[in-house]
């Protein structure tokens, strides 16, 4: 072949698998199932990789899913992203719009919201420590979870 | 007075076996298959989406970028549908359009186009724009964040940040196999050591690659990493780990003998390897980032043109 039927070769691949490349990320886009599977949380002492599949299932820990997702209990409406009530930073009188979907505003005044990061914390070493599970609590133990 | 030379050449000795650039390339090309077929398998449509999105604006970039600076057009031999296709399987499989289109652009322009094209630049441009990127957009090329929605059959967690954040214990459990055969979390074509292993020992068997970079550079891999092993088994892992675990098989078959940035003399291949190797467990063991190759190539390209000195000498 000729370098002109070369060139010509080339710029009809590159065309084609254009075309490819446009069908698969406008047809198949990369997106989050209903029930996560892993979640990473970028905090300011690194990242911490979740497995959402690993604790919830049934081959994993098992846990249900109001185990965690904890408000309101035995009520399926509880099945709603976390940072949907526990926001990044939470701002002096103002209530997240997911709480107001079910209560007044004068029913929640005075309630004392953790923002994300230590509802997370929270959650992650309470069920640790109580089932004596997985990576340990306290401030030698950062490690053990964060990826600085 | 302007100088005359139009065209610089390095010193003897050469080596020709009758072919041409796009033969060079297209065997390149051919010995990835094994790896695209590989991240098609594990890590379905989304990678087939970055790799020929990958490719195909390496093409289109090279051919607009000499079209405008006014140079000969030569996207037909090959080597742009190389270098994209290299960044590609490099990324995640979920990397977005314009990380893709931003780092094949890189890799033509900064990469290879400004320092004259194919066979001008220093570096190989593909690890180049991976590190400009991941310099740029660490996030996303963060493996366990960018593949968080894959259910995998296999440890769902990057190996080499797992050794870096928590020890060697995290990763003991990981069998080598899997590592081999592509059960791990990394990039679209680096990781199953099998396709790897099977696309090197063809461009070497076809006499496009030369042994002695990829050998010296596993061989740098393997020997460092031993000396920490046998010194602190608790805290580092073991050769066989690192050589089958991230970018390292890639970077010793498909990175590192890069034509124009690697030597061509027998001494300063094995020098230019073994560094490679040696580095990328310093950088692993001792250094900041979890997987080393990356900087590590650049670095021995940097290298390059001074170990490739070391030759025999006229006697006058």
């Amino acid at each position: 072949m000729t370098s002109k039927k070369h060139r010509t070769v080339a710029y009809a691949v590159a065309v084609h698998l254009l075309l490819v490349a446009i069908v698969c990320y406008a047809a198949f886009p990369v997106t989050q199932p209903e029930k996560p599977i892993r979640l990473v949380y970028w905090t300011n002492a690194g990242k911490v990789l979740f497995n959402h599949e690993l604790h919830s299932s049934d081959t994993g820990f098992g846990l249900s899913c109001l185990d965690c997702h904890h408000h309101p209990p035995d009520d399926d409406q509880a099945l709603m992203a976390c940072s949907q009530c526990h926001p990044q930073k939470v701002k002096d009188g103002v209530t997240p719009k997911a709480c107001l979907d079910c209560h007044d505003a004068d029913e929640i005044e005075g309630t004392e919201l953790p923002n994300k990061s230590d509802a997370f914390h929270g959650q992650c070493t309470g069920c640790h420590e109580q089932f004596g599970k997985g990576p340990p609590s306290g401030s030698d133990n950062c490690s053990k979870c964060h990826v600085m | 007075m302007l100088s005359s030379k139009q065209f610089i050449v390095s010193h003897a000795p050469f080596w020709h076996n009758g072919t041409a650039v796009h033969y060079r390339n297209y065997n390149w090309l051919l010995a990835l298959a094994p790896a695209v077929a590989a991240g098609l398998t594990y890590f379905g449509v989304p990678a087939l989406g970055v790799i020929c999105l990958a490719v195909s604006s390496a093409i289109l970039w090279e051919g607009l970028i000499t079209k405008l600076s006014g140079r000969q057009v030569n996207v037909g031999d090959g080597n742009a549908a190389l270098v994209g296709l290299i960044f590609g399987l490099l990324l995640p499989a979920t990397a977005p359009w314009w990380l893709v289109l931003s780092g094949t652009l890189i890799a033509i322009l900064i990469g290879q186009q400004v320092f004259g094209g194919i066979g001008g630049n220093p570096f190989n441009p593909a690890a180049l724009s991976w590190a400009i990127i991941f310099l740029s957009w660490k996030t996303f090329l963060d493996f366990d964040s960018m593949l968080a929605n894959y259910s995998f059959n296999f440890t769902p967690y990057h190996p080499l940040v797992a050794l870096k954040a928590f020890g060697p214990q995290a990763v003991a459990q990981i069998p080598l196999l899997d590592l081999f055969l592509g059960k791990q979390v990394g990039g679209i074509g680096t990781t199953c050591g099998l396709a790897l292993v099977t696309g090197g020992i063809w461009l070497i068997a076809r006499g496009i690659v030369r042994w002695e970079i990829p050998v010296s550079f596993l061989a740098g891999v393997l020997v460092s990493s031993l000396i920490f092993y046998v010194a602190a088994p608790a805290k580092f892992a073991g050769p066989g780990f690192h050589i089958l675990a991230g970018y390292t098989l890639f970077g010793a078959f498909f990175l590192a003998p890069e034509d124009s940035s690697s030597p061509v003399n027998f001494v300063p291949m094995l020098i230019y390897g073994a560094t490679g190797g040696i580095m990328t467990i310093l950088i692993r063991n001792i250094g900041a980032y979890p997987d080393g190759v990356i900087f590590a190539v650049l670095v021995i390209n940097l290298i390059n043109p001074l170990i490739d000195k070391i030759r025999p000498q006229r006697v006058n």
